[in-house]
């Protein structure tokens, strides 16, 4: 039997994604800026809490509590970090991308090969 | 550095609305982020950014709340079921009490329901009346009026959209030789304008445009037709001896059973006998639909005189009955709704009677929990927290008996819709469905509520303590909570004196309905009812009914027969006003018109009081003679009535002069709800029915001859026979459907009454366990103790008894003012009710307290 692939929204793959690249950094305001840069608009805390907070409760990621800033009013980071399976199912939907990218490249080709 | 914190406000709320789990960092990260906005945008961006984050928080609110709830239920649930699973047989007798409770609600509510739904079907429904009349004394109210009427009241008043007769009567088809027997009526073309009865062939508009015409239902059609097309087949009708063929115009659906007109099939009043077409009989059914515009109290206002101005000298004045009220309302008032209401009453108590049983044995078990409780206070709990975990149980419990009640109601549906002779079905719909749900978390709340805030009340030393719980319970010395608690088992107490109260008072009304109908039957109705067969005569048979006559006497087991115009055992005779010499002017008086032949009174057994019947060897004083009965005499004020002068008005000039010749005893012609009202009888040997009485001796056999004899003369017309005395059962219908409902009813409520009452004799014994065992100890027999325990718990019953006494001797002694004739209202229906109740009562506990009586006081009291 073919294993399944779990379909991750686009957001639950950049926020991954970005949990991978940000490191120590990934909590939750780290991880909005990171992302606010890239795309240079201002995304709101709670809306990429619920994502975060959904990916840990299945697993892909897992959190851990860390430093306490006096600017946070000595409350401590949540900071995150992708697991295993976290790592497995981002590989897996790559893949599953690419699949579907290169039949849509090939696709194309056909048709304007095929002329009509 | 100083931190920049939100607005107090703002986080304050923010906090309340992020999930627990997150709710430090979160915070810590808002804050964050406000302290950098603040210092670059300043203090209201940054505010106005906050905000707007905290109404982002909203539905992850939610969406958190609802896991968190649901979660909470799941265990809760688990923990329910694992507790039924442990008190199996406790959980059960609970769990069916209120199934039973909530499937006897169901199956009342059904019928309540298809009560209602009568003739609301016709999309005019509420714009069509019935005329129906009131003597100007007001003590006659009758539906049948005459003929013209309903044209009359059509051209008179712009007011009346449409009006239609209807005129029932069960005569003969014949299609290719085959005649069958069938329920038909008259109706005017506008019936089917008014009416919505649909068509499956044929259109209404076209159904009676020609005369010969017969509209039938499906059923019908297949019965004279089969498969095949039933349109524009040609049908003799037999009304009287000679057959009139009619062609097929329509096809209707069969009538549903919610509809008061019941017919087969409908043919045309133009067609009807000239007796309907006079305003001298009052014959016929009368159906107005009103303008849109106009009130119901207006019409009547105008129409009241409308007999009267046709007929002088008519006594009657003309009202309304709205066609959804005809089913549920007696001209007289009361009939079906008063059950309707009883009922509904009734469903609401058994179904309350079940809640309080399920709060009784909650209560009850409620020690097998203490630890339960005492641990998960400890570990901090807070009561909002059991009390919803109760609830949830309760209402739990309440969803598997909803589930367990459908179940059975699906399955008792078709018997109960033959005892009560309707046509019941369980709606799937959607407000059924949630009106189901409602019921069932109503009900698991309202029997919940109590044990919930009972067991969450109870402090968490004590109940880990386990014995100190005993203390608690016993009344007053132990302090507050003891008191509380001992207030408890009032309420216990009182709740079941409750239940046996209403179950008591239904005892009795059960008890008074079948004593009741059992005088209905024993009442000598003036004449034997018993081996009296009734024969419905038509066509070829009524032209030769003299010649089967003596037919049938030649056998020796029929004993006599006689030949009448209408039914012996219904009020169905056309009424007369007649006048005699010395009559005052303002008397008026309202006579029942029956004609029959010379053996009526032998067959049916009847006396005369005074005078002579009529007879074959005086036959010119018979032809111009009348037999009336006494209560005609009393009503007309006659002295010496025998050969005083009667003139019967048939309406106009149409005058009859006619000599009494006898006076005949008083019978009954109608249900015993009503008096005997004044009667008369002509001779005549021509009429409609056949009474034939038998010896009794072998009653099939002397069907067979019967019918042999009928078939030999008359060969090809069904022979179809009623015995008289189920006819006359048949008039109290109503009353055996209502014995049969109560009954059952009263079983039920009895079931789970003692259910409740062996809840609290359980609880009892439990808490008293010791101190039988010190009396035991002190040397009280096992008997005195058992007999202690159980006249203790019967008490309860005792106060029942006395609180349920008058009630149902109100309510009763009201029903009973519905019949003429009734049974006086006893003592020893109350006696009969407080020993069956204490009887079974005392079954219920015996077993409990006998246990108690009974046990090792070295058992019970091991740990003190």
């Amino acid at each position: 039997m073919k294993k399944t692939v779990k379909i991750l929204t686009r957001v639950e793959e950049l926020l991954l994604l970005t949990v991978h690249n940000l490191g120590e950094d990934a909590y939750l305001v780290g991880i909005s800026d990171y992302l606010s840069e890239l795309t240079g608009k201002q995304l709101a805390l709670p809306s990429i809490h619920r994502p975060l907070d959904r990916l840990q409760r299945q697993g892909l990621l897992v959190s851990q509590l860390g430093e306490a800033t006096a600017v946070r009013g000595g409350r401590r980071k949540k900071i995150y970090r992708i697991t295993k399976l976290g790592y497995e199912t981002l590989n897996a939907f790559r893949r599953f991308s690419n699949q579907i990218w290169q039949d849509a490249v090939n696709t194309v080709g056909d048709r304007n090969g095929g002329g009509s | 550095m100083k931190p920049i914190r939100p607005p107090r406000l703002l986080e304050k709320l923010f906090r309340w609305l992020s999930p627990p789990h997150d709710r430090e960092n979160l915070v810590g990260d808002h804050q964050e982020v406000y302290h950098r906005i603040k210092r670059t945008k300043g203090k209201r961006k940054a505010s106005i950014w906050y905000l707007g984050n905290i109404i982002r928080m909203v539905p992850i609110y939610l969406e958190n709340e609802i896991r968190g709830g649901l979660a909470m239920l799941k265990s809760y649930i688990k923990i329910a079921l694992r507790y039924f699973k442990r008190y199996r047989g406790f959980s059960f007798i609970n769990l069916m009490g209120l199934a039973v409770g909530m499937a006897c609600t169901i199956l009342i509510f059904l019928w309540v329901q298809y009560e209602w739904s009568f003739d609301r079907f016709h999309t005019k429904a509420e714009r069509i009346h019935q005329v129906v009349y009131v003597s100007d004394d007001g003590n006659v109210r009758a539906r049948r009026l005459q003929g013209p009427l309903a044209a009359q009241l059509k051209a008179a008043f712009p007011e009346i959209v449409d009006a239609t007769v209807y005129y029932p009567w069960r005569k003969k088809l014949v299609y290719e030789g085959n005649g069958i027997f069938c329920d038909g009526a008259y109706v005017q073309p506008s019936f089917f304008k008014m009416f919505d009865f649909p068509f499956t062939a044929g259109a209404p508009e076209r159904a009676f445009s020609s005369l010969n015409s017969i509209v039938i239902t499906e059923k019908l059609a297949c019965r004279l037709f089969g498969s095949n097309d039933p349109m524009g087949k040609t049908i003799s009708y037999f009304a009287f001896t000679e057959g009139i063929d009619l062609q097929v115009t329509g096809v209707l659906q069969d009538i549903p059973f919610c509809s008061h007109l019941q017919f087969e099939f409908l043919i045309p009043y133009a067609l009807g006998p000239d007796f309907m077409q006079t305003w001298n009989n009052k014959c016929l059914f009368t159906y107005v639909e009103l303008h849109e515009t106009s009130s119901q109290q207006d019409i009547e206002s105008k129409i009241i005189g409308e007999v009267k101005r046709n007929r002088p000298g008519s006594v009657n004045n003309l009202y309304l009955q709205a066609l959804t009220d005809i089913h549920l309302y007696d001209l007289h008032g009361g009939g079906r709704i008063t059950y309707v209401y009883v009922f509904t009453i009734m469903a609401v108590l058994i179904l309350l009677i079940a809640v309080i049983n399920f709060t009784n044995l909650s209560t009850a078990r409620s020690e097998t929990r203490f630890r339960e409780i005492g641990v998960r206070k400890a570990l901090g709990s807070v009561r909002s927290q059991l009390i919803r975990q109760f609830l949830s149980e309760s209402v739990l419990m309440a969803f598997l008996a909803g589930g367990v009640a459908v179940v059975l109601v699906a399955g008792l549906l078709p018997s109960v819709s033959r005892i009560l002779n309707a046509d019941l079905s369980m709606p799937v719909t959607p407000i059924f469905l949630a009106a189901l749900i409602g019921v069932a978390a109503g009900t698991g709340i309202l029997a919940g509520i109590y044990p919930a805030f009972m067991l969450s009340g109870l402090s968490p030393v004590s109940v880990l303590k386990g014995s100190a719980v005993l203390r608690e319970l016993i009344p007053g010395r132990f302090g507050r909570k003891g008191k509380a608690l001992f207030r408890g088992s009032y309420l216990r107490r009182g709740l079941v004196v409750f239940q046996f109260t209403l179950t008591i008072a239904f005892l009795i009304g059960v008890t008074v309905i079948f004593r009741q109908l059992n005088h209905i039957r024993r009442t000598d109705l003036g004449y034997d009812q018993q081996h009296v067969i009734c024969i419905p005569l038509t066509g070829e048979l009524q032209q030769q009914v003299s010649i089967v006559k003596q037919e049938l006497l030649n056998n020796p087991a029929i004993l006599s027969a006689t030949v009448t115009a209408y039914r012996q055992e219904m009020w169905e005779s056309s009424s007369r006003d007649v006048s005699w010499p010395g009559k005052a002017s303002d008397d008026e008086v309202i006579i029942g018109n029956n004609y029959v032949d010379f053996d009526y009174l032998k067959t049916f057994k009847m006396e005369m009081a005074a005078g002579r019947f009529f007879s074959r060897e005086f036959l010119s004083e018979a032809r111009r003679g009348v037999v009336i009965n006494e209560a005609a005499v009393k009503a007309m004020g006659l002295i010496n009535p025998v050969s005083k002068i009667l003139v019967k008005n048939s309406g106009g000039q149409n005058e009859q002069e006619l000599s009494i010749i006898g006076v005949i005893k008083d019978f009954n012609t109608q249900s015993l709800h009503r008096e005997i009202r004044p009667f008369m009888h002509q001779v005549s040997t021509w009429g409609n029915y056949l009474y034939i009485r038998i010896d009794g001796q072998d009653i099939p056999a002397s069907l067979e001859f019967i019918r042999s004899q009928i078939q030999e003369i008359v060969p090809e017309d069904p022979v179809a026979y009623q015995f008289l005395d189920e006819r006359i059962d048949a008039l109290y219908t109503t009353e055996s459907m209502v014995a049969a409902m109560v009954r059952y009813g009263t079983i039920l409520a009895l079931i789970i009454a003692c259910l409740g009452l062996l809840g609290l004799a359980a609880f009892s014994v439990e808490r008293r366990t010791k101190e039988m065992g010190i009396r035991k100890i002190l040397g009280a027999s096992a008997n005195r103790l058992a007999a202690m325990l159980t006249v203790d718990l019967l008490k309860g019953v005792l106060w029942a008894n006395l609180i349920a006494w008058p009630i149902a001797y109100l309510v009763m002694q009201q029903w009973l003012e519905g019949f003429a004739y009734r049974i006086s209202l006893g003592i020893g229906t109350f006696i009969w009710a407080a020993a069956v109740s204490l009887t079974i009562a005392v079954l219920t506990v015996v077993w409990q307290t006998i246990k108690a009586a009974l046990a090792n006081p070295a058992d019970t009291l091991r740990y003190e």
